[in-house]
């Protein structure tokens, strides 16, 4: 079963575990979970924070499967469910915010020291690498999920799905946060 | 893809790596990152609840799986069942609004019901609304003008059969009307001089009358309405036929027995004869019969005879 559910598309173990096959459901979150929270966690630069917002898409996901139709890609529409989660997160009063952006970036203990022990054999590569975390986290909101489901592989046009914006403009934004990643880096 | 071919020319020299970061570098970077895993109590908890709400789609009934689905089925059920209601509601209440009900189109098709139905709406049309009252009304309109008028007969008969027409949608109780007919002439017969009543009788609408079929012979491709029509001018004719020779003169009478009897109507003509019969007694045994008259006078003793030994 498990074999024959790796074989399948995405959809249609969606359409298996609307009829209530678990394991359908099982193949397909180990398919996406990594890629979700990896999303979520450099979108929003908090463990804590992209593990609710992660529980909260995937619950959301789970609650609604009587809607879920294969008109579009699972992926897509998953990560829709996880960008609208991402965005009402970030329109809350900064002070119901489990964790502030800013204050994770002030304090620079994002990501730093899983960076720095994870990859010692190159320093300068680390630094880096962690510089590039650092900065994605300064990027403004649209520019910042725009360049992370870029680099998390979602063509233009499934970024432009997922944001609700045109292609032209998901182009745009990923072109403005490259730019000024290039500028943080350099300086 | 443009953009990393772009940033590749423009960025060969790896001494240049950190004063420009070309699209493809960026994207290397980002890719040395470390990799986020998801915690393994939020694998736990989302299977945990994933396999609660399977059970839950389990024990669900096959159709409300997909009650979105479904209600556009349902939906697109209900509304082609409304439209065939609203159709066949339509049609039964207005048959006569096709063009396949019209009245270029024999009545011999259609049941006595069909040609009610469409006598309404000839009713409807014409705006009579109160017709057994207005067939008592017009008869006694219509008498009046052979009273105050007696050489307008054929303005009479005209005007007769248009009320008549105008009348026969509403007269789904034949009796009724015969009997609201009879006794409006009565009443009107009643209060006029026996001359005036005289024209009435002798006049050609009596002939016509007389020549008419009978319902019976007709019934087969007759309408409801001609039916019904045929019946009450009937019953108007018996009506009349209560005083007819009253003031008849000699000649008349035998006039009118010849005809009967020319016409095989002989019952009537035994009714007349027994009239006559009443008013001359002993002129069928006078010796001043002519040829004719005795003729005539031995036919209907004969048939007399006939009608006596059938009783």
């Amino acid at each position: 079963m498990g074999l024959l559910h790796r074989l399948r598309s995405d959809e249609a173990l969606m359409l298996s575990y609307q009829q209530g096959d678990v394991s359908a459901f099982t193949t397909l979150y180990s398919r996406h979970k990594d890629r979700l929270y990896s999303f979520l966690l450099r979108a929003c630069g908090n463990t804590a924070v992209a593990e609710e917002l992660a529980q909260d898409a995937w619950t959301s996901l789970i609650n609604r499967i009587n809607h879920y139709r294969p008109e579009a890609k699972f992926s897509t529409y998953l990560f829709t469910i996880a960008r609208n989660k991402l965005t009402d997160y970030f329109r809350r009063p900064a002070v119901s915010r489990t964790d502030s952006l800013d204050q994770m970036a002030t304090d620079d203990n994002y990501e730093h020291d899983k960076v720095m022990s994870a990859s010692a054999s190159d320093p300068e590569s680390q630094l880096q690498v962690s510089r590039l975390l650092v900065q994605i986290t300064h990027l403004p909101e649209e520019q910042r999920e725009a360049f992370v489901l870029k680099e998390e592989g979602f063509s233009v046009q499934e970024i432009a799905t997922i944001t609700d914006v045109t292609a032209e403009t998901a182009k745009s934004r990923i072109r403005y946060a490259r730019n000024r990643l290039r500028t943080e880096l350099r300086s | 893809m443009t953009d990393h071919n772009s940033s590749n020319n423009s960025f060969n020299n790896s001494s240049n790596k950190h004063s420009e970061y070309t699209d493809q570098q960026l994207s290397d970077l980002y890719q040395q990152a470390p990799a986020a895993r998801s915690p393994q109590g939020l694998d736990d908890t989302i299977l945990a609840r994933a396999s609660v709400q399977a059970e839950r789609l389990r024990q669900q009934p096959r159709g409300e799986r997909r009650p979105a689905l479904l209600s556009r089925k349902w939906v697109t059920l209900a509304a082609t069942g409304c439209v065939i209601t609203l159709t066949i509601s339509l049609v039964i209440q207005m048959p006569g609004q096709g063009p396949w009900l019209d009245d270029s189109v024999p009545e011999t098709v259609f049941s006595p019901f069909d040609s009610d139905m469409r006598l309404e709406r000839k009713q409807k049309v014409l705006g009579q609304a109160e017709a057994p009252m207005q067939v008592t009304e017009s008869r006694e309109r219509l008498e009046e003008v052979v009273v105050t008028s007696p050489s307008e007969d054929e303005a009479f008969l005209d005007a007769e059969q248009t009320e008549y027409d105008a009348a026969e949608p509403a007269m789904p109780e034949p009796a009724l009307a015969e009997k609201r007919v009879q006794q409006a002439l009565k009443k009107e017969v009643q209060s006029k001089p026996l001359s005036l009543k005289s024209s009435v009788v002798s006049s050609p609408r009596k002939r016509a009358l007389a020549d008419r079929p009978t319902v019976s012979e007709t019934a087969p491709n007759m309408s409801m309405s001609d039916m019904v029509g045929d019946m009450a001018v009937e019953s108007t004719a018996e009506a009349e036929g209560q005083d007819v020779g009253a003031e008849w003169t000699l000649e008349q009478w035998l006039e009118e027995l010849t005809t009967l009897l020319r016409d095989k109507e002989n019952d009537q003509a035994l009714d007349l004869y027994e009239r006559f019969l009443k008013q001359y007694p002993d002129y069928s045994n006078s010796a001043s019969l002519t040829d004719d008259e005795r003729k005539l006078f031995e036919q209907l003793d004969a048939l007399k005879k006939d009608k006596g030994e059938k009783i």
